[in-house]
């Protein structure tokens, strides 16, 4: 480097002058050079820890806007630990989100926490190297321990634990309650999707638009977490006969205005803003999880005067065992390049524990506080008018209820495409446009094709 | 070139070959060669903020993306991650349906809008360019629908293509008109829809663009075509359109750019759908590098969308040429 140095001062010493050829070729130089560079550096092994459990800087990134409950936790945590700064940076979760937050890390913008939306970005960030692994720290920790014990119960990658779920987010149905006691409706907890179905279309007769926005499913209810999956992950399973009955259920709740029609759904955009129907008594039931609450509470947004109830996720069929299709989910990882990595532990245990109620007005529930609910929980998550807006008994009931089990994913492969593609397919069985049989035989082999791909 | 001067290079080569100058004196140099009276690099050092900004924006990202198309890569993995795999994502595009498709419906897309809104806009600038009352306020409406932000006018169009209330529909019902397009709920009218939107949304500019060149005709050509006795139609083809054909070109070129990268509406109002129907290329490529993290195969559709638009481009450049009034 210093002959290179030298070399270059006794070019300008001799006052000598750089030909086209030359300055051209150091421009190419430069741009391939900044071209292979400007991904950013590698990992380095891993970084000396410049804090401790009580000393550090945080930067925090997480999908939900401050001012809806993480502002509040940042601050009493840094209340509670003066010498930890953190700073919260809050991200869109989608396409163009997700690819920031997983550029920025893998370019080294400093991160210490982030939080993971989805079993498929919690492998893809932890099989890159992008996350601490939490096993050791999990199983010292009183809370986090019930990670690592026995069956998993949350994403595991390669047997280890790179990642904390901070929700509870199991399925149910949220039921207008005016509009069922207006009709005579009773809804019992152990009802299956035929009772939802017929409950729907009595619903729809009432003079609402349809009974229900969406079809509670048959596959992932019974097959559990992996249920496009066989081989292992080999091969998909939308050849299952499960995946066909749903086409059919999809088509009979359509027709008989059970379930919104496709086509409404698609030129009125409603898959953006399901809510605003249900509040508006467009129909009469619901199938969603907490996040859905802040709506049912924002009066302001979402004047509604009917009360809402809740439901459990409707068996596939009468007395039989399934799986709720919600999740323990929000996972939250700790980067494998934080330079405060026991600062950043001791953030995550205070999000696990003290500083969960706080973030429940986002709809969140912790995982910890399913076996004894907090007031201080149910109240951040319902607000004010909670008592005249909701149910509450019925809520506790069905979701802090120890069954159905929430699934479990641990395969990913092409997940995202396989999930894409067969939401497109369904779309048009139910236009009308593609037969059941063609749309089952496409889902599988185009499935089958991404898999193969992402092998 | 600067030439020797007659018995001095001449007869210094000469000597060279007879009797060899001392070493320093192969360090003489001839005299700085100048342009315009600068020396070389003196326009390169005015120019050379610009090019380390064109360099930095657009020779890196253009050479990065070339390679990365040569490798599989999920960008999470960091560079090294990077595996290299030369012609394989070029192999596997070749028998991608999904490539063929979306690159089918792409020069669909661009094919209808572009000449479709050109000829608009034509109409419209032709129109607009003659005295008549309220002209101003008349170019202002046209050109309006290009400065409204482009989500907000997908929504006004969601709402007016309805199938069952929107005003299009609404008022085809009226003229008694039987199955009525389903506009972006059907995969036969979706494609259709976004030219219609295109079409409204890109008509204004172009008129605005083709304005500006009628007006700088030359008048005398019109006057002595006249005196001639030709009419509107033979001072159209014989004076106006050949004067409008670099405009035109240019144009076409632009425009068909801007259609084949079409994205943001298509990501708003369709996702792609109804099924596959509006899946043009740059949302097949979309959908490649951000939902399935392949990001090498993403880059090979992009060089092959960069290859297409540049032959495309070619040939509408060779083709117009000498055929303009002024070209």
């Amino acid at each position: 480097m210093q002959d290179v140095q030298q070399r270059g001062l006794t070019l300008f010493a001799r006052n000598q002058s750089f030909s086209r050829r030359l300055l051209l070729g150091g421009a190419a130089g430069l741009a391939a050079t900044a071209a292979l560079t400007g991904c950013g550096p590698d990992d380095a092994g891993a970084p000396v820890d410049l804090g401790s459990e009580e000393e550090g800087n945080l930067v925090v990134w997480g999908g939900v806007a401050a001012e809806r409950g993480p502002g509040a936790l940042v601050e009493a945590f840094m209340k509670k630990y003066p010498k930890i700064k953190v700073d919260y940076v809050s991200f869109v979760n989608n396409e163009q989100g997700i690819l920031k937050l997983d550029t920025s890390l893998q370019g080294g913008v400093p991160i210490d926490v982030f939080f993971s939306y989805g079993t498929a970005d919690v492998v893809r960030r932890s099989q890159a190297g992008l996350a601490l692994d939490l096993t050791d720290l999990a199983a010292q920790d009183e809370r986090a321990k019930i990670f690592v014990e026995g069956d998993p119960i949350s994403t595991k990658v390669n047997d280890r634990l790179y990642s904390i779920p901070t929700t509870h987010y199991p399925e149910f149905v949220l039921v207008n309650e005016d509009a069922i006691t207006k009709a005579g409706i009773n809804i019992p907890d152990d009802w299956t999707v035929d009772d939802y179905h017929a409950i729907a279309k009595e619903l729809a007769g009432t003079g609402m638009v349809a009974g229900a926005y969406n079809m509670p499913r048959l596959a992932s209810t019974t097959l559990g977490g992996n249920y496009i999956y066989k081989e292992g992950g080999k091969e998909s399973n939308l050849d299952h006969p499960l995946f066909r009955a749903e086409l059919e259920n999809f088509l009979a709740m359509q027709d008989d205005k059970a379930i919104f029609a496709q086509k409404k759904i698609t030129a009125e955009k409603i898959d953006s803003y399901p809510q605003n129907y249900f509040l508006n008594s467009s129909y009469g039931m619901f199938l969603n999880g907490t996040s859905s609450l802040r709506f049912v509470r924002d009066l302001k947004n979402y004047p509604h005067t009917f009360r809402t109830t809740f439901r459990p996720y409707p068996a596939p069929t009468k007395g039989a065992t399934y799986w709720n299709p919600g999740v323990r989910g929000d996972d939250i990882q700790i980067s494998a390049k934080s330079q405060y990595a026991k600062a950043a532990w001791t953030f995550v245990q205070f999000w696990l524990g003290e500083g969960a109620p706080l973030v429940a007005p986002a709809g969140k529930v912790s995982p910890f506080e399913v076996d004894n609910p907090s007031e201080a929980m149910i109240a951040n998550l319902m607000g004010e008018d909670r008592e005249q807006l909701f149910d509450i008994d019925s809520f506790k009931r069905v979701v802090f209820a120890k069954e159905p089990k929430l699934s479990v994913r641990s395969i990913t492969t092409a997940y995202n495409e396989i999930a894409s593609l067969k939401s497109k397919i369904e779309a048009q069985v139910r236009m009308g446009t593609m037969p059941i049989d063609t749309a089952v035989a496409e889902m599988k082999k185009q499935a089958d094709e991404a898999i193969a791909k992402a092998q | 070139m600067v030439k020797d001067a007659p018995g001095e290079a001449g007869a210094d080569r000469t000597a060279v070959r007879t009797a060899p100058r001392p070493r320093r004196d192969q360090h003489r140099r001839e005299p700085k060669k100048l342009v315009n009276g600068m020396r070389w690099w003196v326009p390169w050092a005015f120019v050379s903020p610009t090019l380390v900004f064109v360099i930095l924006l657009l020779v890196v990202p253009l050479v990065s993306g070339l390679l990365i198309a040569f490798t599989k890569w999920n960008v999470v993995s960091g560079l090294r991650g990077i595996r290299w795999i030369g012609l394989d994502n070029f192999a596997e595009l070749l028998g991608d349906a999904k490539f063929w498709e979306s690159t089918l419906r792409t020069v669909l897309y661009a094919g209808t809008s572009v000449p479709l809104t050109m000829a608009l806009g034509l109409v419209l600038a032709l129109a607009l360019n003659r005295p008549q009352p309220g002209r101003t306020a008349l170019r202002v409406m046209f050109f309006l629908p290009s400065l409204v932000n482009a989500i907000a006018a997908g929504s006004v169009w969601l709402l007016l293509l309805n199938p069952d209330s929107g005003v299009l529909n609404q008022t085809l019902q009226a003229l008694g008109m039987q199955n009525l397009p389903g506009w972006f709920t059907s995969q036969q009218w979706a494609l259709p829809a976004l030219v219609l939107m295109s079409i409204w949304g890109g008509a204004g500019y172009l008129s605005v663009i083709y304005l500006a060149a009628l007006q700088d005709m030359p008048q005398e050509l019109y006057e002595s075509a006249m005196i001639d006795g030709a009419g509107p139609l033979r001072r159209f083809t014989t004076i106006t359109w050949p004067g409008l054909v670099p405009v035109t070109t240019f144009l076409v070129i632009t425009q068909f750019i801007g259609k084949s990268q079409g994205f943001g509406l298509i990501a708003y109002l369709t996702s792609g759908g109804p099924g596959e129907s509006t899946t043009v290329l740059s949302y097949y490529m979309y959908e490649v590098g951000f939902q399935q993290y392949r990001f090498g195969y993403a880059a090979a559709l992009g060089v092959m969308s960069l290859i297409g638009v540049f032959v495309l481009s070619l040939a509408v450049w060779k083709l117009q040429k000498n055929r303009g009034l002024y070209t």
